[in-house]
């Protein structure tokens, strides 16, 4: 049954967003972050004010609000909600409450990335045990120097009967770095998300035989300071991200970095070290309260960023930044423009 | 008969990374229709996704996030026309 828009009936009615989906304000323009389906519709400003200051009017309420001046322009972008299953509509809207947002994880650490050098001399197998220790469970690897098969497979085998759920790989190419021998190493270590091959010559694996976990790249991964892009790639939109956002600093917070010399510190791209690996615990290092300070810078305190519609589900960067001196700048790698919208 | 456990399916190694119902939990055969649908894919198991929803978030060891961002948009750009061609 065609549902008629102007009946007395129908204005009864409330718009109510789905509780996973969240109206995010930005300066020139909003998102509907939907962390359900991981990912995010832009708005009008206009949409957001009229989901969020007249939440809690029913639709009748709402249009005379705006005089009736724009009925059919809010009716239609409640439609276009609707229709991309953002929202609904109901007699009830106290009968669906909102999400709490706040970030529950039971882990003292969550990740860390330990960096290597054809000079690095610290022990990643005294790394993994320390991290297992402490229920971490994603690692990234990162290899800026060649490594061969055997090498490779010896780090990886480092993780069996440890708590580390995930372990990502980045390596340069090596002759021996085969696709098919990559694609049954990562098949027999479950844990192993990514492996991902810089500098590779043309041709290695252009057929893409070496399956979905592996990556092969024929730019450099030079050092760390390759990190730090700020691309929507790598925005992520769901529970877990952006209830952290919300208190946290979505990179660094929970994180330990240890750099290619095996300095402990909040990433391995941060100056400020907490000890060498060699010779401080990583635990001693995660409880230290100013290490911790780099965790509550949250988007919401960052210059330009506060003001950004994709500020919860944006990865930050605090290790470059547009001002060092001031730890609250906008990360140096990001293009986006939130007054203007543009990237 | 008796049924076949998940326990049963999976090298001894392994064992440990799943939880305990899971390696418990009894194997049921696939009902004849689902067995067709299967077998028009040739026997190919697509990724996990939610239809309705298109959800995607099925990992089973990610992180909910990225650990670090190395990668700048050129190299997106070619790991897209890579996995395009
Ligand atoms: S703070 Fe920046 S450089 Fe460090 S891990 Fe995060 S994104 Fe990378
Ligand atoms: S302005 Fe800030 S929040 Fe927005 S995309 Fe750039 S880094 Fe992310």
């Amino acid at each position: 049954m065609e549902i008629n828009r102007r009946e007395p009936e129908f204005l009864k009615n409330y718009f109510v967003l789905f509780a996973c989906c969240i109206p995010v304000e930005g300066a020139n323009r909003s998102t509907i972050c939907d962390l359900q389906r991981d990912s995010f519709e832009l708005i009008p400003n206009v949409l957001y004010e009229i989901l969020t200051e007249h939440e809690g009017k029913s639709i009748g309420e709402l249009l005379e609000a705006y005089d009736h001046a724009y009925d059919k322009e809010i009716l239609e972008y409640l439609e276009f909600l609707t229709e991309k299953e953002y929202g609904f509509y109901s007699e009830e809207p106290q009968k669906f409450p909102k999400m709490d947002l706040t970030w529950y994880n039971p882990f003292p650490i969550t990740n860390a990335i330990v960096d290597f050098d054809e000079k690095s001399d610290h022990n990643l197998s005294d790394i993994i045990t320390q991290l297992s220790a402490m229920y971490c469970p994603a690692v990234e690897l990162r290899f800026f120097h060649a490594l061969p098969f055997s090498q490779l497979t010896a780090c990886l085998s480092l993780f069996e009967d440890t708590a580390i759920r995930g372990v990502q790989v980045m390596v340069r190419y090596h002759p021996d770095l085969a696709p098919e021998k990559l694609n049954q190493l990562a098949n027999e270590n479950p844990r192993v998300q990514k492996i991902l091959i810089h500098d590779a010559p043309d041709g290695v694996d252009d057929d893409g035989g070496a399956g979905d976990k592996i990556i092969f790249l024929h730019q450099e991964i030079t050092s760390e300071s390759c990190c730090g892009q700020v691309l929507p790639h790598y925005f992520t939109s769901n529970v877990a991200s952006f209830t952290e956002a919300q208190t946290f600093n979505s990179c660094l917070n929970r994180k330990i970095g240890i750099d290619k010399r095996g300095e402990i510190k909040n990433c391995p791209s941060m100056t400020k070290s907490y000890g060498q690996i060699k010779t401080t615990s990583v635990k001693a290092v995660s409880e230290d309260v100013n290490f911790q300070r780099a965790w509550h810078l949250r988007k919401d305190e960052i210059s330009v960023c506060k003001d950004c519609e994709f500020r919860y589900i944006c990865h930050d960067c605090r290790a470059y930044v547009t001002n060092p001196a001031d730890e609250l700048s906008k990360p140096a790698k990001c293009t986006y423009d939130p007054y203007e919208g543009v990237w | 008969m008796k049924k076949e456990k998940f326990l049963d399916t999976i090298p001894p190694r392994q064992r440990k990374l799943y939880s305990l119902n899971l390696l418990m939990a009894q194997l049921k055969e696939l009902k004849q229709q689902h067995a067709a649908e299967e077998s028009e894919q040739d026997g190919a198991l697509s990724p996990c996704r939610s239809v309705p929803y298109n959800t995607k978030l099925f990992f089973t060891y990610g992180l909910y996030k990225p650990i670090s961002t190395t990668l700048n948009e050129s190299i997106w750009k070619s790991i897209e026309e890579n996995r395009n061609s």
